[in-house]
This record gives structure tokens, sequence and C-alpha cells, in this order.
């Protein structure tokens, strides 16, 4: 196997995982009832963007801007899930949404974010200029494109019926003790 | 608000598949510049606007 095709399936790999994590979140906010705040929502839009980046290299052939948009939109996301774990890292305030393997969902955003940087960083190394070239998607990379494209949608869909044409209401969350 | 983000983020990948590459790559940075100002309104006090 070639090591464009292989680099081309990394990338295919990544978006995908990233598309998982998202139904992940989406299992906990139907199955656990769990509705997803404004800054929830700007780590999906992140993780989204993220994809859409390698979605560019794969289908225009991979570029650096592409390969920094991804970059750009991972550290965004990290950035938001950051400062969500800030909002609850101080004592006696407690960890918002219920945690998943020990771990609150924005904590896992961090870690997720963190992993799409260093998967970057790994494509960036193994980059070579006759992968630039524009080559047909073959099923994985179809699959990926799928993936990205129905969570999206629903995405809109969810979202518009969670918050309407307005601003997302922050959800109340315990103050301080005094 | 926040679905028209997502909304924007579809119209990209839409555009991908057609085979705009500059008008999608501008709509995904325009899309990255909106997030991020999303994001200092709900999170900070710089960016304070009736939405």
């Amino acid at each position: 196997m070639k090591l464009s095709q292989v680099v081309r399936s990394l990338h295919a790999l990544m978006a995908i995982t990233l598309m998982c994590i998202v139904t992940g979140a989406y299992y906990q906010q139907y199955v656990r009832h769990e509705t997803p705040c404004p800054l929830c929502l700007l780590q999906r839009l992140a993780m989204i963007g993220a994809s859409v980046g390698v979605l560019m290299n794969l289908r225009f052939g991979i570029r650096m801007r592409y390969t920094a948009f991804t970059l750009l939109s991972a550290l965004f996301g990290g950035v938001v899930a950051g400062r969500q774990i800030c909002l609850h890292i101080c004592p006696g305030f407690p960890v918002f949404g219920y945690p998943v393997f020990g771990l609150s969902l924005y904590t896992w955003s961090f870690i997720a974010f963190f992993c799409t940087v260093v998967g970057v960083m790994i494509l960036l190394f193994l980059y070579m200029p006759d992968q630039g070239l524009k080559q047909p998607l073959n099923w994985f990379e179809k699959f990926a494109f799928f993936m990205v494209m129905l969570l999206t949608l629903a995405n809109v869909v969810t979202t518009f019926i969670e918050c309407g044409m307005g601003p997302c209401i922050d959800l109340p969350w315990p103050q301080p003790p005094s | 608000m926040m679905a028209g983000l997502f909304l924007i983020f579809l119209i990209v990948q839409i555009l991908i598949i057609a085979g705009k590459n500059k008008q999608a790559f501008m709509l995904a940075i325009l899309n990255v510049i909106l997030c991020i100002g999303m994001f200092l309104h709900h999170a900070t006090d710089i960016l304070k606007i009736r939405l």
C-alpha cells in the first residue's frame, strides 16, 4: 500500500473517530437525558470543523491550509473544553453532567481535541508532495463523508429543536458555597 | 443562532462535494470566526451583544 493511500485512510479514520465521539454525545443527550449546554454545542461544532478540514484534504488533495483548518478547529475545541473544565474544577462545584468512565464529557472532549492535534502532527510528519494531487474517493473515504454530513444534519435539527432561532440558554448550575 | 453555525458547516460540506474548494474554505473560515464570536459571547465579557 502506498504511503499516500495510508495517509488518506488515516485522514478518513480521524474524521470517523470524531464523528463517533459526536454520536456518543447524542447517546448522552437522548438516552441519559443530558441536554447539551452552549459550550457543549461549541465543542460539537469544533469536532465537525476538524472533520471538515479532513474532508477538504480528501476531496481536493492534501494541502497545508486544510490541515491548518483542522488544527484551528481542534485548538478552538480544546480552548472551549478547557474553559468548561475550569468552570467546574473549583472545590465545591459539582461536575456538570454524568461522568463517563470517571471523567466528565468535557474532560473527554479536551482529551479528544488534544489527540486530534497529535494526529495532525503525525499526518504532517507523513506528508509528501504527491499527496497534494486530487484522487478519487474510495469506499472508506466516502463513508467518512457520509458520517460527517449525517451528524452535521442531525446537529442542525436537534440544535434547532433545543434552541430555536435564538441563542441557546445557559443551563443553570449550582452557585459556589458562601 | 447555534443551529445556524451547524447549518453553515453543512453548506460547506455540500460545497466540498460540489468541488468548490475556494468557496468552501472561505465559508469554513468565516464559520470558525463566528464560532469564536459565539464562544466569546457566552464565556466572557469581551463580546456582549444582544442576540
